[in-house]
């Protein structure tokens, strides 16, 4: 197993004035036998930064390492990684144990053959393949070929095992199987194990570490609950959590030691999180998540509601702010007895509120 | 019949009308006329008699015959897959990811599109006793000298590279790319210097192989035919890289991606891959080959009295020759016995390449 | 591979130059293979350009490709027939031609005869037809020395081996005038003899060949006008193959032959592929499984199985010997299967929703499928041209005389058998390229349907 560093790694497409910057100035550690997860919105560059560390793409700047060998330049094969492919990518003439047992030559080539069919057989076992070890791909169903892509990954015991949306042509159902199992492998294998999907609930519920990107840069690192209870941007705050967190721009009124108050439409929200001194100006923004929000007749912020969603457990208002016109969801527990075009009354618990400043999340050290 | 159905049938027959009548006219009555001739004396002017299974029994015994079924057979199967091998070899070369492709695919492919009957020719001068082959092998006979030099000075200064690599711990191959350029120009120059000092000797040289004239045979052909395969295959192999070109689009990427990962190297994933994933273009380029070169007409014609009879001759030019050669009369019992066998050959093989040769899927 | 201790010892530079060295080699062998396809017409096209293509086979530094002969043989098609390009020779016509000759220090010079032959140009069949030669109307002035060198080396063959020698040379011109009136000639032969010893260093115009061991310099022409001289096989291509009846060049009749039957063949071909592949693919009506299989059952079958049947036919309808026998002798299977494939591929609503509309198949057949088909049709059609165009063996059944029937192919195997053996091989080469020109250019402007898919997608299966 490996621990992986990306130290300033850059990817550029073409030349001149046509040249794509997709990956800027990537910093990264991933630590031994970690369960990391790329997210973001298609085109954000997950899948390149895979696609680098896998070998398949160069890396245009910047320093990959495997443990303490600078791994830039080297091949897959000799980087020891296993790759499971969106399209799973099996060889369509071959059967499954020959899938699988593909790479077995090349890579373990100190393997006698006893050994490898012993590996082969092993893998086939854990993920339920041995009846079908002689059947071809083109006879498979959409689940046991992305079992097999497993397997032929796995069966070589790579130091990182990488998946490129693996579950992304599944369906509903047997997406959360998959996804039980593959959490299943990581306890029994201990593997390093990088993810790449867009899914963020895949990437709440697998993670060791969650990296959130964002048109080609990271926009936040950590464990999946650090990034839902403090997101370090605007766009972290947005992506992780379902349904999104709520933006609403607000204006900063008088802040002092102790408080700062701000202006939101016709009226004034004021929070116990202070801002440092050197922050006057900017344009600030309040995150409140749907589910903090509860209705309140004796608050005097007052939102009109547009539609309402009963979903049995829950119910989802949307509603609008009769002043400032921006769009709010609110999560109430149970049924609640509202119809539409109804005016009702929010308040919201004071460190429930994320403040941010030009999209950056307010700390006390700076904006 | 249902109303539908007529007016189907009679469309459908309608549209189809004019290509059976061409079926019909020229391929099946010609057919069935050419069985017919093939048991009669025929000769195009007098009445046909018939004769049995004579025109058979005297072919089996006609040395030319024989002579021409060996050559054709043999002529199918080099060609076939000698131009297979070498069209799929290209293919892949420029499927690769190189600048100026298109480039490279339009030379590649100008060997096609000239007239056959024009490049026969070419071919024949280039030939010819003091044509352009002879003579350029001469020029290099006589620096054969220096063709010792230089691969006297590759391997030595290849051997030293490597022995300094390895020396210094890096686990370079024998034929590492990088070495053997450094040890291709070091050569270059080596040999450039040698000649500018005169320190070899230079015979003056005169090749003159008979590349078309001679009677004799290299392995199951003549030397004549041997020269045409090499000039057939300079004509075919561009069309069919174009087909495997075509097929190769359609191999999906990720299956070589997969495979790099797996540690394959690149010829490894050409036959493990490349090879399988295009069976199907395969299986129609060697049907459609072995179906042309059966056939070859024109270079035999073309090269007339070059060469002699026998040394150029194949079942398709015999059954021509029986029918329509300067010498006697025509021959038409013969000449439709001997299209018939060809004829069986041809289905013989394309059937036992389906049974036991490459198939339509892998 | 757990190999990290050996790895992070391997700089990052032995694998870049790895990637480098592998690019090269590709590279490499990409212009070898270029080199061998483009360079053997490169060759062969130098080699037509040779007044012999059989001598010095590996020699490309030749008369015709210098560029002082191309100025001369244009200056002297302007003095002879105020024809820069063709040359000629009509009365009023005077040429200035020089030659330069050196010997060694202890010899003398002796003055050069100058002689016009009376010559028949080329051995093909219009030299048969030549009545008029340039040795009745023309007139050689006496040469006069323009120019005195006392210090020059030459190059002395004695056999195969070249000897250098030093000496002194003397240039002579002389000029050659057309008396009184006449018929324009088309060349002017001339014949410069002189002591063996006595060496030709230079003239106006590199000699054709010389004769009797080094004596005899000889022109073909000495007023070709520059692409006269440059591509005089190429001219005499067009100008000897002659029709012995009509004098009209051959070889033009061969071009249009070759043409309109190609051209009616192609357009044949569309209509019945069209039709047939059509029905075949998207009408079920009864015998549509035989047909099919007896379609490429056909192809199978060389041509020489049917041809006899085939000959016969045209023989009893008259039709021997026109270009209608070789137009209509077609059995299009091949391309009836390619548009069969490709009509299989539409999708069936195409079809409902015009029967909807109450289109009869004929109609769907143009509205709507045809114009969807220009890719397989584009297929057929260059397929068709080229296979047309090369047709040669059942084109040299039924075209057998008068020599101006002929297509190119055939055209040529008559060129090559009536020069081949005389080894006068720069004009069967020329006869060569010229018949692949309409080729190369139907290429070039349909270049971009050769990528192979349509004919790909066309075959597969």
């Amino acid at each position: 197993m490996a621990q992986l560093t990306l130290t300033k790694i850059n990817k550029t497409y073409g030349e001149g004035q046509e040249s794509h910057h997709i990956i800027k100035d990537a910093q990264l550690s991933i630590n031994n036998q970690e369960f990391v997860v790329f997210v973001g919105p298609s085109g954000c560059g997950k899948s390149t930064m895979l696609r680098m560390i896998a070998g398949l793409e160069d890396i245009s700047s910047g320093e990959l390492k495997f443990d303490d060998d600078i791994v830039n330049e080297l091949s897959p094969a000799e980087r020891g990684v296993g790759m499971v492919f969106q399209s799973y990518a099996l060889y369509p003439h071959m059967t499954v144990r020959e899938n699988i047992a593909f790479g077995l030559k090349y890579t373990r080539k100190d393997w006698c053959k006893k050994q490898k069919m012993a590996a082969v057989e092993e893998v086939a076992d854990i993920l339920e393949l041995t009846a079908l070890l002689d059947r071809k791909p083109s006879d498979m169903s959409g689940g046991q070929r992305q079992r097999v892509a497993i397997g032929r990954a796995l069966v070589r015991q790579p130091r990182v095992f990488l998946l490129d949306e693996p579950l992304s042509n599944l369906d509903a159902a047997m997406r959360v199987r998959m996804r039980a199992k593959i959490a299943e492998f990581h306890k029994k294998f201990q593997s390093t194990i990088v993810y790449v999907t867009h899914d963020q609930v895949e990437a709440m519920t697998l993670a060791d570490k969650v990296v959130v990107l964002n048109d080609g840069n990271i926009e936040q690192v950590g464990p999946p609950l650090e990034l839902y209870h403090h997101p370090k941007t605007e766009f972290v705050a947005k992506f992780i959590g379902s349904p999104k967190m709520n933006i609403i721009k607000v204006d900063l009124l008088e802040k002092s030691a102790t408080s700062t108050r701000f202006s939101w439409g016709n009226h004034s929200v004021t929070t116990q999180k202070v801002l440092p001194s050197t922050l006057t100006n900017g344009q600030f923004s309040l995150g409140i998540r749907p589910e903090d929000i509860s209705l309140d007749s004796s608050s005097d912020i007052e939102v009109m509601v547009e539609n309402v969603e009963f979903l049995g457990a829950e119910t989802n208002l949307l509603c609008r702010c009769s002043t400032s016109g921006e769009e709010m969801l609110i999560r109430c527990n149970g049924t609640v007895e509202v119809s539409l075009g109804q005016a009702v009354n929010i308040s919201f618990p004071d460190d429930s509120i994320h403040l941010f400043c030009d999209g950056k999340a307010v700390s006390i050290d700076g904006c | 019949m249902s109303m539908k159905t007529l007016q189907r049938n009679f469309y459908g027959w309608l549209l189809v009308l004019p290509f059976v009548i061409t079926l019909v006219v020229f391929f099946v009555f010609a057919l069935i006329r050419t069985v017919k001739y093939s048991f009669t004396d025929y000769d195009l002017f007098s009445e046909a008699n018939f004769v049995g299974i004579n025109n058979y029994i005297n072919l089996l015994t006609d040395e030319l015959f024989l002579r021409a079924t060996i050559n054709t057979i043999s002529f199918s199967l080099v060609v076939t897959i000698i131009q297979t091998m070498l069209a799929l070899g290209l293919a892949v070369l420029l499927n690769s990811r190189i600048k100026a492709k298109s480039f490279f695919r339009t030379a590649f492919y100008v060997p096609s599109i000239l007239s056959s009957a024009s490049v026969t020719l070419i071919f024949i001068w280039i030939y010819q006793k003091n044509g352009f082959l002879n003579g350029f092998i001469s020029q290099l006979s006589e620096l054969s000298s220096y063709f010792v030099l230089g691969l006297f000075s590759l391997a030595v200064v290849q051997l030293v590279q490597i022995a300094h690599q390895r020396f210094i711990g890096l686990p370079t191959k024998f034929f590492d790319p990088l070495l053997a350029l450094i040890s291709m120009i070091t050569t270059i120059i080596v040999i450039i210097i040698v000649s500018k000092l005169g320190l070899l000797e230079t015979t003056t040289v005169k090749v003159a192989v008979n590349w078309l004239g001679s009677r004799d045979d290299f392995g199951p052909m003549p030397v004549t035919l041997w020269a045409i395969t090499i000039q057939n295959i300079y004509t075919t192999v561009p069309t069919i890289m174009l087909l495997f070109l075509a097929g190769l689009q359609t191999i999906p990427h990720d299956l070589y991606e997969a495979a790099d990962i797996d540690g394959a190297n690149k010829w490894q994933q050409l036959f493990h891959i490349t090879i399988p994933q295009l069976a199907p273009v395969t299986f129609v380029v060697i049907t459609l080959g072995i179906i042309g070169t059966l056939q070859m007409f024109d270079q035999v014609a073309l090269l007339g009295t070059s060469s002699p009879l026998e040394s150029r001759i194949t079942l398709a030019y015999y059954v021509y020759y029986q029918a329509f050669s300067d010498s006697g009369t025509p021959n038409i019992g013969a000449s439709s016995a001997a299209a018939l066998i060809l004829g069986i050959i041809t289905l013989c093989i394309v059937f036992l390449q389906n049974k036991f040769g490459v198939k339509e899927k892998s | 591979m757990r190999q990290s201790n050996k790895l992070s010892s391997i700089p990052e530079s032995y694998y870049k130059r790895r990637r480098w060295a592998k690019a090269a080699w590709v590279y490499s062998a990409l212009l070898l293979i270029a080199t061998i396809t483009l360079g053997t017409f490169l060759i062969a096209f130098m080699a037509s350009l040779k007044d012999n293509a059989l001598s010095e086979p590996t020699n490309f530094n030749f008369a015709q490709v210098r560029p002082s002969n191309w100025v001369s043989s244009m200056q002297l098609g302007l003095g002879g027939n105020q024809a820069p390009f063709f040359g000629g020779f009509s009365p009023g016509a005077e040429l200035t031609f020089s030659v330069t000759y050196a010997v060694t220090n202890d010899q003398t010079f002796s003055i050069p005869v100058i002689k016009i032959p009376r010559r028949r140009p080329g051995t093909g069949m219009a030299a048969t037809l030549t009545t008029d030669f340039a040795a009745d109307y023309a007139l050689v002035s006496e040469p006069k020395i323009i120019e005195r060198n006392d210090n020059v080396s030459y190059i002395f063959k004695r056999g195969i081996k070249n000897e250098s020698k030093q000496g002194k040379s003397v240039t002579w011109q002389f000029s050659i005038r057309y008396l009184g009136d006449g018929p324009v000639i088309d060349t002017v032969p001339l014949d410069i003899t002189t002591p063996r010893e006595q060496v030709l260093i230079n003239s106006s115009l590199d000699p054709s060949r010389f004769e009797r061991r080094g004596r005899v310099a000889s022109w073909v022409n000495v007023s070709p006008g520059v692409i006269g001289y440059v591509f005089r096989s190429y001219v005499r291509v067009w100008n000897e193959s002659v029709s012995l009846e009509t004098g009209k060049s051959m070889f033009l009749s061969w071009t249009y032959n070759s043409f309109i039957i190609a051209l009616a063949k192609v357009l044949l071909t569309v209509f019945i592929a069209c039709s047939a592949g059509y029905a075949l693919a998207r009408m079920n009506f009864s015998g549509v499984r035989s047909i099919f299989l007896l379609m490429i059952f056909s192809m199978t079958i060389p041509g020489q199985v049917t041809f006899i049947s085939n000959y016969e036919i045209f023989n009893k309808l008259g039709l021997l010997n026109t270009p209608w026998a070789v137009i209509t002798m077609l059995v299009a299977s091949g391309q009836v299967l390619i548009m069969k494939q490709f009509f299989e591929k539409f999708p069936k609503e195409l079809e409902e929703a015009a029967l909807v509309d109450g289109a009869s198949p004929i109609a769907i057949l143009w509205h709507v499928f045809l114009p969807l088909a220009k890719p397989a049709l584009a297929s057929i059609i260059i397929l068709g041209f080229q296979g047309a165009w090369n047709d040669f063996f059942w084109p040299m059944v039924v075209l057998t005389s008068p020599a101006d029937i002929y297509t190119l192919p055939v055209g040529l195997l008559s060129l090559r058998n009536a020069y081949g053996v005389a080894g006068d091989w720069s004009l069967i080469l020329a006869g060569s390229f010229l018949t692949t020109i309409p080729v190369l250019i139907v290429f070039i402007i349909f270049q971009k349907h050769f990528t192979g898919n349509n004919i790909g997608t066309a075959v597969k299966g």
